[in-house]
């Protein structure tokens, strides 16, 4: 596995070394780090790995955009629309709007159903998962976290790299620990309207990552591209 | 995700001749900052800065433009015809979608806003050096006296028939009055902006009576279609003359013919402009080479195809070689539209060690494979 705490503080630091995230070249890569803090703001924990997943809806997403499927054809049906499933299992009918976002994931305070989204799943990735296994509610009851506001870093480039970041805390305002064992991204199809999973991956495997009551999980995925 | 590229080379009867099939190397940086935008980031106003063929900051691109990520025909569309490949009639020859080139012996960098020498869509042979690229050379019935810091620029664009090339000078019509001095001459992107390109002529060169002189830029530049009417300036100065030592360069004050352009004129070194008049123009030419056109046919969309671990879609695009010349093909890149017409560039790849010979009556596929795997 590719996670790999790289400073452990309680009581003592320890500090590994973070593993190497190799991208093949021209590949858009992502790469996922989080941080755990207690309620005071110090850093419990944090690690880094190589997102791999982008899953069968984003190619799917592409492909739509891509073909320029109108919505005004003569016929809005059948070979026009092209059938996605969406974060609920159900397959929707998609085509390519001119006025709409394409595959926005941008996420406010308490929205749990777009964005950086995190789960207790640990089924292993395959390229046909539409959701993740088992999505943590935003909330405060039992097994639920509060989603903040979806961050973007500004993008950055320089001759050979360019890159950006997406940012989301998850904090643990229930009574209970919360173990988070996988992470996606939800993003908006716009028309006719639905959520569909392009990422998913499993975080800190085998190890996981138990978010105690009160402390916040900061999880970025920063995409990445090099020539 | 990474990206696959596929050009293959068939002769007039479909049989192969040729074929490149290897992983892109090169997302380029407006990929990353499209998708930033994409995905949500200050969605509808987030700038995207990138350069232009001469290094200017050239686009301020959104998210309100979503219908530019089309990059095709799709198998079956009812209202694209085989040229449309996402908003218009015009981008078979716009730089859209899949593009070749012969300009691939330059390496890719992340910045690169244009394939180093993008095949336009047409049956037009090669252009060697010096050919002429724009011109506009009648009916010159009047002067404008250059000399310190009066100026004079003519404008132009790059036309339909002139698209994408790489300058390599100009001629200027005129004569010098006693000694003006050696002449500088420039391109800009902009009336008051820097040089992008330049030379000079020698006062020896200038004749005393009406001719055609010629400069050459010290360092070639591609032009490359940009956006709509996008005007570049070719600005001429005598440094050293003064009124009685001055070159005068012959214009047209009622031109009706050349309507790319017009005539510029300065009295302050070039800070500020004004014009001669309405449907004035200086003669000149610009001068440059480009490679043989390929007639450019629709982009194809092909439905993804998943399998146990991996899920792809590929698009693709025929170009035919209606020219004389054979075409050495060896760059490829991927542009999207980001508002109505500022081209962007996706994905830049050369293969100067591995080119596609194009013969005359030939024609190559390019195909883009996007495959993700887990």
């Amino acid at each position: 596995m590719d996670q790999n705490p790289i400073l452990i503080s309680n009581n003592k630091i320890e500090i590994i070394q973070p593993p190497e995230i190799v991208f093949e070249r021209g590949e858009l890569g992502m790469i996922l780090s989080y941080e755990v803090k207690r309620p005071d703001g110090s850093i419990r924990l944090q690690g880094i790995q190589k997102g791999h997943s982008f899953v069968k809806q984003y190619i799917q997403l592409w492909y739509v955009k891509a073909a320029g499927r109108l919505p005004n054809y003569p016929s809005k049906q059948g070979a026009n629309r092209y059938p996605i499933v969406d974060t609920y299992g159900v397959t929707k009918y998609a085509y390519d709007d001119d006025t709409g976002y394409w595959g926005t994931f941008a996420a406010g305070v308490g929205v749990d159903t777009i964005g950086i989204v995190i789960g207790t799943g640990d089924t292993t990735v395959a390229i046909t998962q539409y959701a993740l296994t088992s999505k943590i509610s935003h909330g405060t009851g039992v097994g639920a976290l509060q989603y903040s506001v979806q961050s973007y870093g500004a993008p950055s480039a320089t001759s050979t790299m360019a890159n950006f970041v997406v940012s989301r805390d998850f904090t643990n305002g229930s009574a209970a620990p919360v173990v988070i064992k996988e992470a996606g991204i939800y993003a908006y199809c716009y028309w006719p309207g639905f959520y569909i999973m392009i990422i998913r991956d499993l975080v800190n495997s085998p190890a996981w990552i138990t978010l105690a009551v009160a402390e916040t999980m900061a999880l970025h995925y920063k995409f990445q591209t090099t020539i | 995700m990474k990206a696959l590229i596929d050009l293959s080379s068939y002769d007039n009867q479909g049989r192969l001749k040729q074929k490149l099939y290897r992983p892109s190397h090169s997302f380029l940086q407006a990929f990353i900052w499209n998708l930033s935008v994409l995905w949500g980031a200050t969605a509808g106003a987030s700038v995207i800065p990138l350069s232009g063929s001469f290094g200017t900051t050239l686009v301020s691109a959104n998210n309100t433009y979503p219908a530019a990520y089309r990059l095709c025909s799709a198998p079956g569309a009812q209202d694209n015809a085989i040229f449309y490949t996402g908003s218009g009639y015009m981008q078979t020859m716009m730089p859209h979608s899949i593009q070749i080139g012969t300009g691939g012996s330059v390496a890719p960098t992340m910045l690169d806003p244009f394939l180093g020498q993008r095949i336009t869509h047409g049956t037009g042979a090669e252009k060697v050096a010096g050919s002429v690229m724009e011109s506009y050379t009648t009916g010159d019935d009047a002067i404008w006296s250059i000399y310190g810091v009066n100026w004079g620029y003519e404008s132009f664009q790059c036309q339909e028939t002139s698209y994408e090339y790489t300058t390599d000078g100009a001629w200027l019509y005129g004569y010098r009055t006693g000694n003006c001095g050696n002449l500088t001459v420039s391109i800009r992107d902009t009336e008051a902006g820097v040089d992008r390109v330049s030379g000079t002529i020698l006062q020896a060169d200038i004749p005393e009576v009406p001719g055609w002189i010629h400069v050459t830029w010290t360092t070639p530049k591609l032009i490359a279609w940009e956006t709509l009417n996008t005007s570049y300036y070719l600005v001429v100065r005598a440094l050293t003359g003064d009124v009685g030592n001055k070159f005068n360069w012959r214009y047209d004050t009622a031109s009706t013919l050349y309507l790319f352009g017009y005539t510029g004129a300065s009295s302050n070194s070039g800070a500020s402009w004004g014009s001669l008049g309405a449907f004035t123009d200086f003669l000149f030419s610009i001068t440059g080479t480009s490679p043989a056109q390929m007639e450019v046919g629709g982009v194809i969309v092909q439905p993804p195809v998943f399998g146990a671990s991996d899920a792809d879609f590929s698009f693709y695009r025929i170009f035919y070689n209606g020219s004389a010349n054979d075409i050495i093909v060896n760059e490829m890149g991927l542009y999207l539209f980001l508002s109505s017409y500022y081209p962007v560039l996706y994905l830049r790849d050369c293969f100067p060690g591995s080119p596609i010979t194009v013969a005359p009556t030939e024609w190559l596929k390019a195909q883009y494979t996007f495959r993700t795997s887990i």
